[in-house]
This record gives structure tokens, C-alpha cells and sequence, in this order.
């Protein structure tokens, strides 16, 4: 058991370089803000919304009616100002921790009109963890500017791992949800085949179009089973990931395949695990750098 | 003219100078010396004990912070970012009840709205939970004026619905839809 704490109290603090730390900066700012731009109609137009719709949570629970348009216009320019400037690690002991803050609230409150939209969960928490780190001590242009005060690799190796920890254990959860939520049935297959016929006819009844996959696909009731089997055991597997190399790339590789078949067959997009940037925190980023010079 | 030491320095590389300038002294200067020695251990068990501080300080934000992302599922209640993942996760039967919108044209055919019209917004998830809040809390005629008011010309009414679908038959190709029932019924403004 000591030997095994100590395992992982090695591992946790594992020494990383500063570039390291400062990619991951890069990709999970640089992921944020351009979402923040192209959803930037939507979040905008929040500002029309009617009163009656909005039901606050999380960390906007407490207020007690909607922001102010132009409190709401600034909080959304803000995010995406200060998105730019943690992604170009610019004055990042300000720009760091605003992002991370004006992303947690901007996304709170978009979701405070009754509907909770999960896929940001992941990014806000990779953005508060890297935000409120020594991450612009390397490829930024605050390194650039000034040499950063020294610190041990373990100060930019410790908020990689926690983010890959966290990634994980999201995974877990939304794998315990389904058997918590849908209970064994959920493996059978059938609950599977009726979310992708469910996605499709919504979109029907909103006048969109399903995707063409699904009809085809839904006549095969021998894969949902095995499908939805696998659904769940990689998301209870996920700490797998966490060990490094092959098993590390074969989890990502499959937990990718099952978001990109979740917006093949629904039109439902998971943007940051689709991009890769969700699985960042397993990898050596720095190296991709120092390959293509 | 170098020194001996350089000369040596310069002919062997692997000539190291140890001691040059820490050769232990008798007397005064040894004491210094074995001072200077102390200081160091010192500014070492420092270093030490700071950098255990510092990785039981890391032990303490990864339980806190796992503790957290954990906490939705243990009080089983859900928000953001904090997340009990839900996504998928409710057992989903044959029959399938959506909330949309719908929109009447002059010869009296049934026309699909864009989610757009309906919601503002072209994510299907927003739209349809937009649309089933607003039955679920009665404010169905608000969010049926609200459509009516970005509808197109070709729209004479628009009805706030709720429709039942046989996923099988949605499955197979048949035609599915089991019911519509209609919440709200607004004309478009002018």
C-alpha cells in the first residue's frame, strides 16, 4: 500500500518542463476562446431572453435575475479578450486566473436558462486549473519578455497531471451515470438504439436534418449491445489512461472513435474530445513542438 | 607566461582544480569554512522540507479539487461544471415525446420551423429543452408570440407543440408521429 502511495505521489509530481505546461495553456485557452467566438451570436443573444426562462446555477445561483445586457455584453467580450491573452500567455498573472474566472461564469450563465450543457464542464475545469498555474513561465510571450523565476519541474508537471485526473475521472462519472441512471438495461442495447433514434427524430421535429447514418445503422439491432458495452467500459476504464504510453493512445483512440460515431450517427458534436484538446494533459506536448522545427 | 595550473588546465581536459580554493586551513579560516558547510545543510533541509510542504500541498488541491468534480455524483445532484455527466444515461423508451414548434401556412399545411425561429439557436438540444420548459411551466402562449415574431410571411399561425413518436417506426422509415398535441396557438404579428 506505501509502496503504491508513493507510486502515486511520484507520478502526481512528476517534473515537467515549463513548455509543457505553457502548450497545454496554448491549446485549452486557444480551444475556449475560439468557442467563445463562434458561439458568440448565441451567448449574446442571451441578452433578449425572457426573464421567466432563467433558472441560475452553479456558481450563478444566487443571483436572482438575469445580468444586465451590457453587464452580459462586457462579461462575454471580457472571456474573449482575456481568452486571447492566456492563450498568447500575455500578462498571465492577470489573464490566467480572469480567464478562467470569466470563462466559469460566462458558460454558467449560459447554461442557467434551462438547460445544463455538459460538454463545457470538462473545459472550464482544464481552463480554471491551468489558469490558476505557473503556466506562462514557458512558450509564452511572457517568457519572451522575462526570464521566469525558477521553480522545480514538479510546479509545471502537478497541474498536467491533475488535469488528466480530472479528465478521467469525468469519464468515470458519465460512466457510473448511465448504470446509476439507466441502470444494467442501459447495457442491453435497446436504451442505445432509442438515444440515436431520438436524436434523429428531434431533429426532425426542429426542422433539421438527421443524420443519414442513422436510419441505416438502426437496422442493425445485433450492434447496440456490444456497442453500448463499450460505451460504458471505456468510461469506466478511463484511469487506464493515465499509465502512459500504448494503453494511454489505445484509450484516447477509443474514446475518440465513440464521440466521433456519437456525431456520425446523432449530430451531436463533443467539440473539445473531437478536437483532441480534451486528451491534451496525457501528452507531451512540448515534443510535437520540438518535432516540426 | 601562464601559471603551472593553466598550463595543466590547458593540456588536460580532464584536469580539474579541486580544492584550489577550498583547501581546509588550520585555525580561523577552517572554522569559517566548516560554518559555511552548516549554512548549506541548512538552506538544504529547507529546500527539503519546503518541497514536502509544497507536494503535500499538491496531495491537498488534488483531493480538494477531486473531491469537487466527485461531489455532484455522491449528492446525485447535477449543475456545471461540476457534473454528474448525465448525457445519455435515462433509459429511453419506444415512444418519444418532443417539444417543437410548428408553423400553419395560408392552404392550412403543417410547416417545420428552423430552431432558429424556434430557440434562437441551431444546437437541437437548446431548441427542444426550450420549447418542453415552456409547456412545463405554462409559458407556452409567451414562447409561441416570441416564435411568431421571426417567422417568414408564408406563416399565417404558429402552434406550440408536444408530439408523441414510435421510435421503431421512426427506426424502420414508417411514418411515426402518435399524437401532437398543441400547447399554444398565436398569429404572427402584422
Amino acid at each position: 500500500m506505501i509502496a503504491l502511495l508513493r507510486r502515486a505521489d511520484a507520478w502526481l509530481v512528476a517534473p515537467a518542463p515549463a513548455e509543457r505546461l505553457g502548450a497545454l495553456r496554448f491549446v485549452t485557452s486557444l480551444f475556449a476562446t475560439c468557442y467563445l467566438g463562434v458561439r458568440l451570436p448565441a451567448f449574446l443573444a442571451l441578452a433578449d431572453a425572457p426573464a421567466s426562462r432563467f433558472e441560475p446555477v452553479g456558481v450563478l445561483a444566487w443571483l436572482g435575475s438575469p445580468l444586465p445586457a451590457a453587464v452580459w455584453a462586457a462579461l462575454v467580450v471580457g472571456a474573449l479578450v482575456f481568452g486571447s491573452a492566456s492563450t498568447a500567455g500575455a500578462w498571465f498573472r492577470l489573464s490566467g486566473p480572469g480567464f478562467a474566472a470569466l470563462l466559469l461564469v460566462v458558460t454558467t450563465y449560459r447554461s442557467s436558462w434551462g438547460q445544463l450543457l455538459w460538454f463545457e464542464a470538462l473545459l472550464v475545469l482544464h481552463v480554471v486549473i491551468v489558469g490558476f498555474a505557473p503556466s506562462a513561465n514557458g512558450f509564452s510571450i511572457d517568457a519572451r519578455r522575462a526570464v521566469p523565476a525558477a521553480r522545480d519541474g514538479g510546479a509545471y508537471g502537478f497541474p498536467i497531471r491533475l488535469a488528466a485526473v480530472v479528465t478521467v475521472t469525468t469519464y468515470v462519472l458519465a460512466g457510473i451515470a448511465k448504470l446509476r441512471i439507466g441502470g444494467t438495461d442501459w447495457l442491453a442495447g435497446d436504451t442505445l438504439r432509442n438515444h440515436i433514434a431520438y436524436s434523429a427524430a428531434r431533429l426532425d421535429v426542429l426542422g433539421g436534418s438527421p443524420s443519414p447514418l442513422a436510419r441505416p445503422f438502426m437496422e442493425h439491432g445485433a450492434l447496440f449491445a456490444p456497442m453500448a458495452i463499450t460505451t460504458v467500459a471505456v468510461e469506466l476504464a478511463a484511469p487506464i489512461a493515465l499509465l502512459g504510453g500504448r494503453i494511454r493512445s489505445a484509450w484516447v483512440a477509443v474514446a475518440w472513435t465513440m464521440h466521433a460515431a456519437i456525431a456520425a450517427l446523432m449530430f451531436v458534436v463533443f467539440p473539445y474530445p473531437l478536437t483532441l484538446v480534451a486528451f491534451a494533459p496525457f501528452y507531451p506536448l512540448e515534443q510535437l513542438r520540438r518535432r516540426r522545427r | 607566461m601562464a601559471t603551472p595550473e593553466a598550463q595543466a588546465e590547458g593540456q588536460n581536459p580532464a584536469y580539474k582544480p579541486a580544492h584550489r580554493h577550498h583547501r581546509p586551513r588550520p585555525g580561523l579560516i577552517a572554522g569559517r569554512h566548516e560554518r559555511g558547510h552548516e549554512q548549506i545543510r541548512v538552506v538544504q533541509t529547507s529546500v527539503m522540507v519546503g518541497m514536502i510542504a509544497c507536494m503535500r500541498w499538491r496531495w491537498v488541491i488534488t483531493l480538494v479539487v477531486l473531491a469537487a468534480v466527485v461531489s455532484p455524483a455522491l449528492r446525485n445532484r447535477d449543475s456545471v461544471p461540476l457534473s454528474i455527466y448525465p448525457m445519455y444515461a435515462t433509459a429511453r423508451g419506444d415512444v418519444a415525446v418532443l417539444g417543437t414548434a410548428v408553423g400553419i401556412d395560408d392552404r392550412g399545411a403543417t410547416r417545420r420551423l428552423s430552431m432558429d425561429s424556434i430557440a434562437r439557436s441551431e444546437d437541437p438540444l437548446i431548441a427542444e429543452s426550450l420549447v418542453r420548459t415552456a409547456i412545463q411551466n405554462g409559458g407556452a402562449d409567451a414562447l409561441c408570440r416570441e416564435i411568431a415574431s421571426r417567422v417568414g410571411d408564408e406563416i399565417t399561425e404558429v402552434e406550440v407543440v408536444e408530439e408523441r413518436h414510435d421510435l421503431e417506426r421512426y427506426a424502420a422509415g414508417d411514418p411515426s408521429l402518435i399524437r401532437r398535441r398543441v400547447h399554444a396557438t398565436c398569429e404572427p404579428a402584422g
